[in-house]
Parts: structure tokens; C-alpha cells; sequence
């Protein structure tokens, strides 16, 4: 076994054009990382290639010590995706879409049932929970999606963009339970545009753009490189990533 | 030279570009539209020539000629104007848009309504307007006041469906709203060809019945002033009939979109609000968790489709369309059973090919099962199983009637029903093409030769059925010369 959840070297993949450059990225067991970049920078196509949603044109992808490209399987066991766009079918319940879910990823009946309800009580969902989802509102239905996530308590949790369109209170309980699994031992790698929720909920950030990683590490380590010491990572990012005249300070 | 942006003509052009870029490839649709057109001006010119030489047709009898098929193609007009319409105020979704703009609300109405015309009207015309110009270089050239009276009658098609999709949303709400009109439409559609075919199903009595009974009631009907021919003198090229149902068409029209204007848009922002917002909860009785892969994954297709009427509807009026050639077949006899029954194959193909695309295609979380931990040949093989299952449940009746009345017919059927549903999915399973669920009505968009490719298919199980029933050895013949054909699906697709 190894101390790295993740490691990533010389990750490529062009589509009309390259989109990824060879991204080389490790992150620790337990740790939180947040990986920010423009619209277009490619940080969702390096989170569906290590998601194995997509093959990489080129790189290794070892997650928790197996090779996910010759071992999709054994290392998807150990993986949940979260992408913006809730992953959810509108005519199932929130129990039958976890139901579903749970068995994906082959857990056992009695468990999966324990957790679900777990988790839908958590996120406030249990009232609905018979419910079908094409009546949820955005945030109930991305709620129903991360417990979706959660159920098969995965050791690396992938999230692209998990808090666009939810209102301050689903938000709120969102961050809450993603602090919560990443106190449990729980690595988590997340896309957000909302630097301040970066700023909060991340131990290590790197920040990606034109499909290559331009600077990692804590924001304090961002912050001495950069030798602003008072710097808001939203003024690192927009230094780094070239911001339009005047936005950065 | 463009309109005014803003204007109505900016609007409807903007409109139409919609209409037409939501019908598929263009290049082979332009390509077929073309050659269907020639086709048509070919026929028509021969049978128009022809008419020179002829006796004149009985104005009577012309009259209610031309009013049947008037009335004809009515229905039709309104059968795809009421879907038209349905999705144009509470599906399209885009009319938030339009009436936060300048725009007035009426003219948006008014041309929405005229799109809508100019669908279901283009549609007819296709189809009748080569005849109206033969007739006009032949016979008369008051043949070409027919383009106004389609245009007439496109009006009044729309109008008329406007209302019907106002008061469908008044009754049902804007979500059955959809679906009824989809199986009304689907239904309207289906049974005027289906009475065309009553006469095929009739014994020579009957007919010779119908036929005097036919006489008879265009020598006591109506004079030749009547209101009732108002529509064929129009069509007929009498000018003051056609200022007459001008008139009246003109005045449904704008009935339907000035003056239902406020109504209409009030129930295109209702189904909106209702689209957004949280529909009325469907509550479903949970029942314990059982986690094995193959099984969530078949019971997970069986209630997607299960739970979506929508989708349901859209399978039920393909077989609609089926019935009139049901009726044509019900008294040609195979070895002395109705060769309607080889129909049941057919029919398994096409729900088969469909429902496999639902379960392959139509798939709403692709992303979520390619991030599972489950091998795709294990996925696409449950999600065959779902859509065997569901076929089995629909035909296991008809089969055990068929089996009941002879066991030959019911085994060549529970053969060949198999093998249709069978080639067909894993026609739909080899050439998937994702898109939307919401979307089926528009799966074949792109992909014709996978289309000809299972209909040929299907044929070809149809007519292994046919020689099943006539216990010829040459039963298998017609499958070996399809096998390749999968391969072609590719080519054309």
C-alpha cells in the first residue's frame, strides 16, 4: 500500500485539440485538494480521465497504489464521481436511485440500506425519500446525487463543480458532509469557481490552465511564492492565470 | 433583403430555422424531399393527361370526393398541429425568453401560429400540390387556387389545434397535456388510413352495399349551393368559395392566436413555472434494498419505462400506425390462419429497436455507470435482459391465443417474435447514437440506414414467418441473406 490516494504523471489527452498538456499531480491520503483554473483550462477532463471516464491519450493514473488504466475495475471500487450536472434519473426515487447505486458498486443489501438512510437523513432528504426526483429542485437533486456518491464510502471522492446553483443553506450542508468525510480519512479532490470556498474547505490547491498545472501547493506556500503575504487566493488565481486589466489587485 | 431584427418576419424566420434544424440531416432530406416531388409531378402529370381523355367526373360526385379528402387531410393537419402545438407553448421551454423581450405577446402568438402552419401546410402541400399543377397545365388552371386553399386550410388546421391544445391544458394540465395529445394526434392519424382500409376487409356484398349505399347518399345530399361544399368548390377553384373559407379559416386563425393570445401565453408560463418548480410528488412504496449488480440494473430500465406514459404513448401510436395494414392482412389466409398475425413480429421488432435505443442510447446517467465498477458488456447485457422481458410481458398473451388456436402458428410466432426483438436490439446495442430520452421521437435523426437496416430485418423475420406457416424448407432462407446486412447499418448511418 502507499501513502499517495493519487498519482498522476504525464497525463495527456487532445480532443480537436490538446486539452490536457501532462499534468503530473500526487495527493495524499486524507487530504482535501482543490483544483481551480479558467473555464476551458481542462480541469474537468483530468478529473473524468481519473474518474475512468475517459482514457488518457497518454500518462500513468495509480490510484491508492492500483494502476487504473490496466485495472479500471478494481480501481473504480474505491472511487465516486460528482459531476455539476447531477448523474440522477428522474423517474426513480431517492431510495431506488441509492438502491441502484449500491449495487454498482456491489455492496451488500443490509448496509447499503443503513447507509442510505443515513445519508438521506443527513441531507435532509428522508421526508422525500419516496419520492420521485423530477419533482426535486436543483439542490435536492444534487444532494440526492452526492449521497449517491457516498454510499459505497468511497476513499477517493471526485467533485466537479458540487456547489454551482445551490442556495447558501444545501451548500452549507454540502460542505459540511465533504469536511466531515475528509476528517473520516476521506480524499477528496474538487473543482470550484467560488475561490472563497476554495480558500476554506481545501488543504492543498493546484491551479491548472491551457492543460497544464501552473502552481500547487498550500495557500500559504502560494502566498510566499508569490510574495504577498496578504494575498486572498482569489488574487493568486487571477495573478496566475493572467486576470483581465484591473481585476487583479 | 432581412427583416427588421425584432419585427414578426424576423420572428418567424427564427421560428422556421428552428423547425428545420430540429429535422435531421439536410443534405439527404432536401435529397428525398426532391425526388419525392419529381416522383409526384411524374404521377400526377400521367393521371392528369389521362383525365383529358376521360368522361368528366359528375359534379357530385367530385364535390364529395374532394370534401373527403379535404376532410382527410384535415384530420391529419390537425393530428401533427396539435402536437406542434403542444410543444411549441409548454415544451419548448423557451418562452420565458420571448416574453421578457419587447416583443408583443400577440405577435409571438400569431407567429408561432403561422410556423405551426407552415409545417403541418408544407406537409400537405408536398403531397397535393403536384396534382393541383398537372391539372393546371392539363385540365384548367383554376387547379392553382389549390395553393390557397392549402394555405386556407394549414390556417385552419392550426387554429383549430390551438384550441384543442388550450383546452387539453385547461382539462389535463401541462404535463398530460403533452401526452394526450401525442395519443390523440397519434390516433387521429392512424384511423383515417384505417378506414381506408375497411373496404379491403369487406366481402364483394358489402362493398357492392357500400358502394350504392354511397350513390345514394350523394344524390340526396345537399345541392350543389350548400355550405357543406363550400371547401371542395374553394379547392375546385371557385373564387368566391375560396374568399368565403378564406375568410372563415383567416378568422379561426386569428381567433386562436389573438384572440386566445392571453390564454395561451398564460399556460405556456403555468407549464413553465410547473417545469422549473416542483412537480405535484409521486410517491412510490419502498420496499426492502436488493443490491445484485445484473438485478438493479435490469429493474432500473423496467421502471424508467414504466413510469413514463410519455414514452409509452410514443411506442403505442407506432403500432397505431400498423393497424390499417393489420386490417389489409386479416383476410389473406397463410395455410389457413390470418396473415395479420405475422404483424406480432413486426411489432416485436420495432418495440424491441426501441426500447433497446431507450435502454442503450436513451441511458440518463452514462457517466454514472462508466464510473462504476461494472464491466459494459455486464451493463449492456442487463439492459438487453430489461428490454426481452419487457417484450415477453407484451406479447405472452397474443402468443398463447395463437397457440391456443394452433400450436404451429403460436411456435413459428414465440420463433420469430424472438429472433425480431433479438436483432433489433442488438441492432440498436452495435450503432448506438446517445441522446435524451425526451428526444425519442427524434432518434432516427442521422441515422437512416440503422432505420432501413432493422425494418428490413424485421421484414425479413416477418417473411421466415410467413414460409414457417406454409412449412416451407426455405423458412431460413431470408435470415442467411440478412446476416450481413448489421454490417450495413454502418455504412449508411
Amino acid at each position: 500500500m502507499t501513502d499517495a490516494a493519487l498519482k498522476v504523471r504525464g497525463l495527456r489527452k487532445s480532443f480537436n485539440q490538446p486539452a490536457v498538456k501532462g499534468i503530473a499531480l500526487t495527493i495524499g491520503a486524507g487530504e482535501f485538494y482543490g483544483l481551480l483554473g479558467p473555464n476551458g483550462a481542462g480541469k474537468t477532463t483530468t478529473l473524468r480521465m481519473i474518474a475512468g471516464l475517459l482514457r488518457p491519450d497518454a500518462g500513468t493514473i495509480e490510484i491508492f497504489g492500483i494502476d487504473a488504466l490496466a485495472d479500471p475495475a478494481a480501481a473504480k471500487r474505491l472511487v465516486a464521481w460528482l459531476p455539476d450536472e447531477p448523474m440522477l434519473y428522474d423517474k426513480l426515487t431517492p431510495l431506488e436511485y441509492l438502491e441502484f447505486v449500491a449495487g454498482l458498486w456491489g455492496m451488500d443489501a443490509g448496509t447499503a440500506e443503513r447507509r442510505a438512510r443515513d445519508l438521506l437523513e443527513r441531507l435532509d432528504l428522508w421526508a422525500e425519500r419516496n419520492e420521485r426526483c423530477e419533482g426535486f429542485s436543483r439542490g435536492m437533486k444534487q444532494k440526492a446525487a452526492l449521497a449517491g456518491a457516498l454510499i459505497h464510502d468511497p476513499q477517493l471522492l471526485i467533485l466537479d463543480e458540487p456547489l454551482t446553483g445551490l442556495d447558501a443553506a444545501i451548500a452549507r450542508q454540502v460542505k459540511d458532509l465533504l469536511l466531515d468525510r475528509a476528517r473520516r480519512g476521506c480524499t477528496i479532490i474538487l473543482t470550484t469557481h467560488i475561490l472563497d470556498v476554495a480558500e476554506r474547505l481545501v488543504d492543498r490547491i493546484g491551479i491548472i490552465q491551457a492543460g497544464e498545472l501552473r502552481a500547487e501547493g498550500t495557500l500559504d506556500e502560494l502566498r510566499r511564492r508569490s510574495g504577498r503575504r496578504d494575498s486572498t487566493l482569489e488574487d493568486l488565481f487571477l495573478r496566475l492565470v493572467g486576470a483581465p486589466q484591473g481585476a487583479a489587485a | 433583403m432581412s427583416a427588421a431584427a425584432g419585427s414578426a418576419p424576423w420572428l418567424l424566420r427564427h421560428e422556421l430555422r428552428l423547425q428545420w434544424r430540429s429535422a435531421g440531416k439536410k443534405v439527404p432530406l432536401v435529397v428525398a424531399f426532391g425526388l419525392l416531388f419529381i416522383f409526384l409531378h411524374l404521377v400526377a402529370g400521367l393521371l392528369a393527361y389521362g383525365c383529358r381523355f376521360m368522361p368528366p367526373v359528375a359534379p357530385g360526385a367530385l364535390r364529395m370526393g374532394v370534401t373527403f379528402g379535404l376532410a382527410f387531410a384535415f384530420l391529419m393537419m390537425v393530428s401533427s398541429g396539435i402536437v406542434l402545438a403542444v410543444q411549441a407553448l409548454y415544451a419548448r421551454g423557451d418562452m420565458d425568453l420571448l416574453l421578457s423581450s419587447p416583443l408583443r405577446p400577440r405577435t409571438i402568438m400569431v407567429v408561432r401560429g403561422l410556423a405551426i402552419a407552415a409545417t403541418v401546410g408544407g406537409g400537405l402541400g408536398a403531397l397535393v400540390l403536384p396534382f393541383a399543377n398537372m391539372l393546371a397545365l392539363f385540365v384548367t388552371a383554376k387547379w392553382l387556387l389549390a395553393y390557397a386553399a392549402i394555405v386556407c386550410m394549414a390556417l385552419l388546421g392550426t387554429g383549430t389545434s390551438l384550441i384543442l391544445a388550450h383546452g387539453l391544458f385547461r382539462l389535463l394540465g401541462p404535463r398530460r397535456a403533452r401526452l394526450f395529445a401525442q395519443v390523440f394526434g397519434g390516433l387521429l392519424a392512424a384511423t383515417v388510413p384505417l378506414l381506408g382500409q375497411i373496404p379491403s376487409a369487406m366481402s364483394a356484398t358489402a362493398k357492392q352495399h357500400a358502394a350504392s349505399g354511397l350513390m345514394a347518399l350523394i344524390a340526396s345530399g345537399p345541392g350543389p349551393d350548400s355550405w357543406l361544399w363550400l371547401p371542395a368548390r374553394a379547392f375546385t377553384g371557385e373564387p368566391a368559395a375560396l374568399a368565403a373559407a378564406a375568410l372563415f379559416c383567416g378568422g379561426a386563425f386569428v381567433l386562436a392566436t389573438v384572440g386566445l393570445a392571453r390564454a395561451l401565453i398564460g399556460n405556456s408560463i403555468a407549464a413553465a413555472g410547473s417545469a422549473s418548480g416542483r412537480a405535484p410528488a409521486q410517491a412510490v412504496r419502498a420496499s426492502r434494498f436488493r443490491t445484485a449488480t445484473a438485478s438493479v440494473l435490469r429493474r432500473k430500465e423496467l421502471r424508467l419505462i414504466a413510469r413514463d406514459p410519455w414514452l409509452i404513448a410514443q411506442m403505442a401510436q407506432q403500432m397505431i400506425f400498423l393497424a390499417p395494414l393489420g386490417l389489409m392482412l386479416w383476410r389473406n389466409g397463410v395455410s389457413g390462419v390470418s396473415a395479420a398475425w405475422l404483424l406480432l413480429v413486426v411489432v416485436a421488432g420495432m418495440v424491441g429497436g426501441n426500447l433497446a435505443w431507450l435502454a442503450v442510447s436513451g441511458e440518463n446517467a452514462p457517466d454514472l455507470l462508466e464510473a462504476a465498477p461494472v464491466r459494459r458488456f455486464d451493463v449492456l447485457r442487463a439492459k438487453l435482459e430489461a428490454v426481452l422481458l419487457m417484450v415477453a410481458a407484451a406479447l405472452l398473451l397474443p402468443i398463447a391465443v395463437a397457440w391456443r388456436a394452433d400450436a404451429w402458428l403460436g411456435l413459428t410466432l414465440a420463433v420469430c417474435c424472438t429472433g425480431s426483438v433479438v436483432t433489433s436490439a442488438l441492432l440498436q446495442t452495435r450503432f448506438p447514437t446517445p441522446g435524451k430520452r425526451s428526444e425519442f421521437n427524434k432518434r432516427g435523426n442521422g441515422r437512416v440506414g440503422v432505420g432501413l437496416v432493422q425494418l428490413v430485418l424485421v421484414s425479413g423475420w416477418g417473411l421466415t414467418g410467413y414460409l414457417m406457416l406454409q412449412h416451407s424448407p426455405w423458412a431460413l432462407l431470408p435470415l442467411l441473406l440478412l446476416m450481413p446486412l448489421p454490417a450495413a447499418g454502418k455504412m449508411f448511418r
